[in-house]
């Protein structure tokens, strides 16, 4: 399976006795895209991403990292990655510098560069004394600023990324996207998992929504924000009576005898062309917001 | 390349236990020697042989008198039922960490890397290996430096040379064993306690069968099923040789665990 693809998924299928976690998942993600992965708990996001990492094996169907066999190729595909996991299993007796030692030379000698490492530690204002102390004295943002240096020390070409800014505070959140944006602009691939829809349409360039191990939404995220429905409210100078039809992707919601509120799917030019020659004084357009964008993708009635 | 990474790992973590339980058992070699020295110059032996009743003589046997010896009492640290339970512990802790590394998460970490699952097992065997060779040489050590500190003039009551190296072998044997036995049980286990209680009853089943097999002739065949039937340290110190085909027999019931362990481990969902 070769497609060139960073991240090539192929009818992948995980069951566990009669739970179906992962069903018939088609999936690629391109080299240098930022790529979200989304979906409630328990729809089949870690389950993929512990089948990419060959932590579990599928039932049926393929994944490949950048041209190698997850399972087959394992080591190979992993060699290519960085991962971050989305609950982080230091031992409390180690310190920062001997899990990020440990990690890094189980990446390969070469694979780190010490200066890199400091830069992003530095990045992410885990300072020497931090490194120095055992985990158990860390705290929560702690444990994942070190996660977030381990996966990325080896600058890996790809990184799988669980949950990244979970218990992250909003300045650490800017530098980690700070981050995300200059390893992007070297080209890396980053295919991450995310509750934060805010920050899903901040960083990626597309993404998936899962659910129930299906795959029930793939777009870019300015496909979204194009064709999702915009509120647009129309205030006449005078009444203006109900119109007895709107052009195809406009849906009248409510109307006034001086104001008309328009659900529009798509660009507003046919309503605009519509209003011409009516006394329109003013017009406001609502985006929805992101969240609300996704939510029919999470509900288990829609699609 | 990656197994020696996980293993300096392993090692550096389980250091303070490979210490702190070789000095412990290594000290208890020493205080059975300065035991068997304050029985030998008191000449306490024989009448302490004389104080044990026949009945409970014949039922014991013979190991009773071999046991009240110079030789007897010094080699007793190497089957005392508290240093096996030690050592076994030591063993199943360590056979036990790839369960432990997937409860705490860290084989995430390890395993996200280009690291082959079997480094993780054999990261464990050799684990096991270099420190129960540790524990054991430790306690070796501790029973020469006993004689010679403490023994010295009774050199001709000192166990041979070959009495202590076959009973630490015996040891060994026993050790490995049950090494191979918690490993293919951690293989499949996702939390060490699981893993190192299941070991822990089949072990205390296992030295039971075997008791009872030794006390109740009925039982003897059952007896054969426990590998306990085949560490017989106290036929050592009588005079008997070290049977190849006991050793032989926990050498391959450990090797078969860990060759499971390799299977399981690799075929596994983590």
């Amino acid at each position: 399976m070769s497609t060139g693809a960073a991240l090539a998924i192929r009818g992948l299928t995980k069951r566990y006795g009669r739970l179906t976690a992962v069903r018939d998942l088609d999936l690629d993600v391109e080299v240098g895209e930022v790529f979200g992965f989304l979906g409630v708990n328990g729809a089949g996001k870690s389950t993929t991403i512990r089948i990419l990492l060959d932590f579990v094996r599928p039932t049926a169907g393929r994944a490949s990292i950048l041209g190698h066999d997850c399972q087959r190729a394992g080591l190979a595909a992993r060699a290519a990655v960085g991962y971050l996991p989305g609950e982080l299993g230091f031992y409390e007796d180690m310190t920062g510098d001997a899990v990020l030692d440990v990690t890094a030379r189980l990446s390969g000698a070469d694979a780190v560069r010490g200066v890199y490492r400091r830069e992003l530690a530095d990045r992410l204002e885990l300072s020497a004394s931090d490194l120095g102390r055992r985990i158990r004295d860390y705290s929560t943002g702690m444990k994942r600023k070190l996660g977030i240096v381990q996966a990325f020390q080896a600058d890996p070409p790809m990184l799988v990324l669980d949950e990244p800014t979970e218990g992250l505070d909003p300045l650490m959140q800017e530098a980690f996207y700070a981050l995300l944006a200059d390893v992007r602009r070297r080209g890396r691939t980053v295919f991450m998992s995310s509750h934060v829809l805010s920050e899903v349409e901040r960083v990626c360039d597309r993404i998936a929504v899962i659910r129930k191990g299906t795959l029930v939404l793939l777009s870019t995220v300015d496909d979204l924000h194009r064709i999702a429905a915009r509120r647009v409210r129309v205030i006449f100078d005078v009444s203006a009576p109900p119109p007895p039809a709107l052009p195809e992707g406009c849906e009248l919601v409510d109307s006034m005898p001086t104001e008309w509120r328009v659900r529009v799917r798509g660009p507003l030019g046919p309503l605009l062309a519509r209003l011409a020659g009516l006394a329109v004084r003013d017009l406001e357009v609502h985006e929805v917001p992101f969240e609300e964008v996704l939510r029919p993708y999470y509900r288990e009635d829609t699609t | 390349m990656g197994t020696f990474i996980l293993l300096r790992h392993s090692l550096r973590r389980a250091r303070t236990l490979v210490l702190g339980l070789a000095l412990v058992l290594s000290g208890f070699q020493l205080v059975l020697t300065a035991v068997a020295a304050s029985l030998q110059r008191t000449n306490a032996f024989g009448p302490l042989a004389s104080m044990i009743p026949e009945f409970f003589r014949q039922f014991v046997g013979p190991s009773t008198l071999a046991m009240l010896s110079f030789a007897g009492i010094v080699s007793a640290g190497y089957f005392h039922p508290i240093v096996i339970a030690a050592l076994l512990a030591l063993v199943v802790a360590l056979a036990t960490e790839p369960a432990a590394e997937i409860d705490a998460g860290f084989a995430d970490l390890v395993l996200s890397r280009p690291t082959p699952r079997q480094s993780v097992v054999s990261r464990s065997v050799l684990a096991i290996a270099l420190s129960t060779a540790f524990v054991l040489a430790a306690m070796l050590a501790g029973t020469r430096l006993g004689l010679h500190l403490l023994a010295p003039a009774y050199g001709g009551a000192w166990p041979s040379a070959h009495l202590l190296i076959s009973l630490v072998a015996n040891l060994g044997a026993l050790a490995w064993c049950w090494a191979g036995v918690a490993m293919a049980i951690a293989a499949r286990a996702s939390r060490r306690s699981v893993a190192g209680a299941a070991t822990g009853v089949i072990a205390l089943a296992a030295f039971l069968v075997d008791y009872v097999g030794r006390a109740w002739p009925a039982a003897q065949m059952w007896a054969r099923l426990s590998p306990f039937h085949y560490f017989s340290p106290l036929e050592l110190v009588m005079g008997t040789s070290l049977r190849p085909a006991d050793v032989a027999v926990l050498l391959a019931v450990g090797c078969g665990g860990i060759a499971a362990s390799y299977v399981l481990f690799a075929r596994r969902d983590i």
